[in-house]
Order: C-alpha cells, then structure tokens, then sequence
C-alpha cells in the first residue's frame, strides 16, 4: 500500500474512502503538526490547527485537481487553519514545546543537555521572523524544495532562499555546540 | 559545522535534525486516531444530517403527489362532457338535457307531442 501515489489516494479519499485519506494523512501528519507547533508555538493550538486543516482537507478534496502535487495542496490547508485558529486566539501564553519521547527515556546528564538545547533552539527560533522560522525548516527539516516553500507561503522563490540563508545563519551561531555534536 | 555554505541549495542535515527533534510530537499514531475517529464521526454526522432532511421531504413530497393526484382527477371528472353538453348545440328540446342522465323514451315523446 506504501507505493500507491498521493493522487491515487486522493482520488480513492475523494469517492468517500476515508482509509485512503487515513494513509494520506499517516504520510502528512508528523510534517504538519511540526509546522504548526513551529507556526503557533503552542502544542495543542497546533494540533487543533492540523486536526482542523486535516478535517477541512477532507472536505474539500472533491474540489482537489489531481493532477497538482498533493503535500502543498495539504500543508497550505494546515498553515490556514494556523493562521485562522492563531486570529481565533486573542491572548494565550506562550508554552515551550513539550519533551519528545526520547528525551523522556534519556539519562540524567542527556536530559540536562536536551532540557538546555531545548531552550537555546525555542529562543533562537523566536528570534526569527515568522517566514524565516518556517521556511528554514521546511527547507532544511523537512527536505522541500524552495519552489514549494515559495508555493506555500506566497513569496518569490528568491526571498525563500533569502530566508533560509538568514535563519540558518542565526541557527548555526545559536546553535554551534550542539551541532558540532550531532554525528 | 563550520564548512557549511549558507547559499548551500542542499538542506542541512545536522540542523535539519535538530529541528524535527526539537517539533517532532512524538504521539501520531494517537493523533492519527483522533482524526480517524473525527472523521467517521463526521461522515456519520452527515449522514444523519441528510437523512432527517430527507424524511419530512418525503412526507411532503408525497402529500402534494397525492393532493395533485386528487385534483387532477377532479379535474379531469369535471371536464368529461355529458351528454347535455353534446347535444346542447343541435337545439334539443330543455326537457331531454334536463333528463340526460336517463333518457327515458316517454319523456321524449312529450317533448316532442309538445312541440307539434
């Protein structure tokens, strides 16, 4: 089942099979909740952002041309629903991302280290401009080409790379022990 | 670390890992069954939904069938010309239409003794 297209699945999803869009959503979910969590730092905003994105997805994918690239079509669903729930809230505090399961079975001194990249990583990513936040990690996270990025935030491919070379720069000087360790 | 290119057109893995570790939730396959869930739950929403539209339509739809159905019929019964009204234009005697229904032939035969 893991080699049937996105557009065969789409097709399936758009006649009614929601295990189709079930296997759509399995390839598309971890990327989208890491864009929303990124886009409106908060974990459970973001969840409600990509179930809402997911949801409106479903709805609307009799109205998807399957002849485009799915992932985009899905992801710019996702970031509006952000946008939308983010508009929705007027006031909310600013939680840091919770722990990931690794860091929960890592040893003591390995947790020290992760609680402290945790950190430098929350306040360097929030230096950033929005637009750079989510264009580095599309980019470098989650491997898209700048064209899409381009695509999915509305901008020139010239300012995605823009973005990039900036965000990655401010990144790597934040970040430099940490990534020296990284194998 | 040191010997990246920030014009580099290729993504950069270290940082890229960094990042996703850093987002990464951690819990899909509960997230994943949320939304399975919603779905189907929504799905049978829908239906639902259209079925309770559907039943007073019906019941409607079938009442204006069957008053339409009435009328037409009383329509149609009032538009069958009697015998009065086919013979009406040939000039016969009122006593005959009177009696159309029964055209009994002694009736007749007054009417016409009377003309004579």
């Amino acid at each position: 089942m893991t080699d049937v297209t996105d557009a065969e699945l789409a097709r399936q999803a758009a006649g009614g099979d929601t295990e189709a869009f079930g296997q759509l959503a399995e390839r598309y979910t971890p990327a989208a909740r890491r864009l929303a969590r990124l886009f409106l730092r908060d974990p459970d905003d973001a969840d409600d952002a990509v179930q809402d994105g997911l949801l409106s997805a479903w709805r609307a994918l009799d109205r998807f041309d399957l002849r485009r690239p799915f992932r985009p079509w899905l992801l710019r669903i996702v970031l509006n629903a952000a946008r939308d729930l983010r508009r929705r809230r007027v006031v909310r505090r600013t939680e840091p991302v919770p722990e990931t399961q690794a860091s929960r079975i890592a040893g003591p001194d390995r947790e020290t280290e992760r609680t402290l990249l945790r950190t430098r990583l929350d306040a360097a990513l929030a230096t950033l401009p929005e637009r750079q936040r989510l264009a580095v990690t599309m980019f470098d996270a989650e491997g898209y080409p700048h064209a899409e990025i381009a695509a999915l935030l509305g901008v020139p491919e010239g300012t995605v790379r823009s973005d990039v070379f900036h965000a990655r720069r401010a990144l790597r000087k934040e970040l430099a022990p940490f990534l020296e360790e990284v194998p | 670390m040191t010997g990246h290119d920030p014009f580099d057109a290729t993504p950069d893995v270290a940082l890229g890992r960094l990042l996703r570790e850093h987002l990464d939730a951690g819990d899909d396959a509960q997230f994943l069954a949320r939304l399975r869930s919603a779905i189907t739950a929504e799905r049978s929403t829908s239906w639902d939904v259209l079925a309770g539209w559907a039943r007073p339509g019906l019941v409607a739809a079938a009442t204006i069938v069957i008053g339409l159905s009435l009328w037409l019929s009383a329509q149609r019964n009032a538009d069958i010309p009697t015998l009065a009204d086919a013979i009406q234009p040939t000039g016969a005697p009122t006593r005959i239409l009177a009696g159309a229904q029964e055209t009994q032939s002694d009736v007749v035969l007054v009417s016409w003794m009377e003309e004579q």
